[in-house]
């Protein structure tokens, strides 16, 4: 068993060299620090977990096939922006748009007949059907954890629009589900 | 500011002293600004929450280290071993087959009555490439398959190509370095404890080619 323990103070960017250079464990750390974040941002991009699945999957296995086209730079805006490309894409096939109205109303309706431990759910459902412009750096922001520069340099956005469309998705989160986090104030 | 953003900054870290200040002032003056305040806590409570809990399955883990640590070249150069062993399979049968050629034409001529005739010009025939002129394939065992999680291409599914780019290759790696025979000694991806992945590389899964394997479900 390969069970090589790496100095965690080692950057991204260094084992990604290693990576290249061969090393299958720098990629196993390099996956397990990213895992979580890039699994996040697939699945709550996309709310469908199978698609999702396969959105990671191939994430990973771009990162692998392209790594010697990593030249320079943060490793970490290399990732996100080969799942945002993959995401992005994949959404630009859904076809799907509900009106705010209609969203919040069938969200109240669950919201009357939900317990504490489906609030995941709803949390879910009002997050899909956030506009996309401001999902993404809401999901980037509180599930990938990327900073406002960070989301800024991803998206090729301005500083201050990132933070006016996040302000924005909580305020839209806010309104679909005020209903239902009544009950609970 | 209004104090929804005064609010919301608070929850983002992101409001200065002096707007601290003002929310704080705002709260113990409206009922309204505690009630609105209240609901974005609980908000940002469930988006904490649901963001600590999601991750990926420990098959999926599994099937996404394996399907990328497959595209790697082998340390033992099996790419290399590979290319080179398929190579000398097909010299081998060109030379072995243009042999038998040759031997049989000299022989027609050689049943002459005895005449002496010219030598036969070197047979040269095109010799297709045949079936045994590839590399052989080890299959492991079907339970190991079946335990690693992993699945042959013949019932992988690629990555719809919806998801794919259109621009980029596609999601079936085309080319990619097969582990099979003398390359299926690979690794072998497991879960730690505390759920991070590790690798194994002398209990190795087979993964036929770079495509993506899907875990069982």
């Amino acid at each position: 068993m390969t069970d090589t323990i790496l100095d965690t103070s080692i950057s991204d960017e260094t084992l990604m060299d290693r990576f290249k250079d061969g090393d299958e464990t720098a990629f196993v750390e390099l996956y397990n620090r990213y895992r979580r974040r890039v699994y996040a941002y697939c699945i709550r991009m996309i709310n469908s977990q199978d698609q999702a699945d396969d959105l990671f999957q191939e994430v990973f296995i771009r990162v692998a096939r392209k790594r010697h086209r990593f030249l320079a730079g943060s490793f970490s805006a290399w990732l996100f922006a080969i799942a945002r490309n993959l995401c992005l894409n994949a959404i630009r096939d859904r076809v799907s748009h509900v009106a705010l109205e209609d969203v919040a109303d069938s969200l109240q309706t669950a919201a009357d007949e939900a317990e504490y431990d489906q609030s995941l759910e709803i949390l879910k459902e009002a997050i899909d059907h956030l506009p996309a412009d401001l999902r993404e750096p809401l999901v980037l922001r509180v599930y990938s954890g990327l900073s406002y520069q960070e989301i800024a340099d991803l998206t090729e956005a301005k500083l201050a629009t990132v933070k006016v469309r996040i302000f924005r998705a909580k305020q839209r989160l806010h309104e679909m589900l005020a209903p239902y986090f009544m009950d609970r104030v | 500011m209004t104090t929804e953003e005064l609010i919301v900054g608070h929850f983002e870290k992101s409001l200065t002293l002096e707007e601290e200040r003002a929310l704080q002032e705002r709260l113990a003056q409206s009922p309204e600004t505690r009630t609105m305040y209240d609901q974005y806590r609980s908000l940002e409570a469930t988006l904490g929450n649901d963001a600590s809990a999601v991750a990926p399955s420990s098959r999926l883990d599994e099937a996404t280290v394996a399907a990328a640590l497959s595209l790697l070249p082998q340390a033992i150069g099996g790419g290399l071993l590979g290319l080179l062993s398929s190579k000398v399979v097909v010299g081998l049968t060109v030379a072995v087959i243009g042999g038998i050629s040759i031997a049989i034409f000299a022989n027609r001529n050689s049943s002459n009555n005895g005449a002496t005739v010219a030598p036969p010009a070197p047979a040269v025939r095109v010799v297709p490439a045949t079936p045994s002129a590839q590399p052989p394939v080890v299959a492991p065992p079907a339970e190991e398959r079946a335990s690693s999680g992993t699945q042959t291409p013949e019932n992988a599914q690629p990555v719809s190509a919806a998801a794919t780019p259109k621009s980029e290759e596609s999601a079936t790696v085309k080319g990619a370095p097969n582990r099979t025979g003398a390359q299926a000694v690979g690794v072998k991806p497991a879960r730690k404890p505390d759920g991070t992945m590790t690798i194994d590389t002398k209990n190795a899964p087979v993964i036929d080619n770079g495509t993506q394997v899907k875990p069982n479900k």
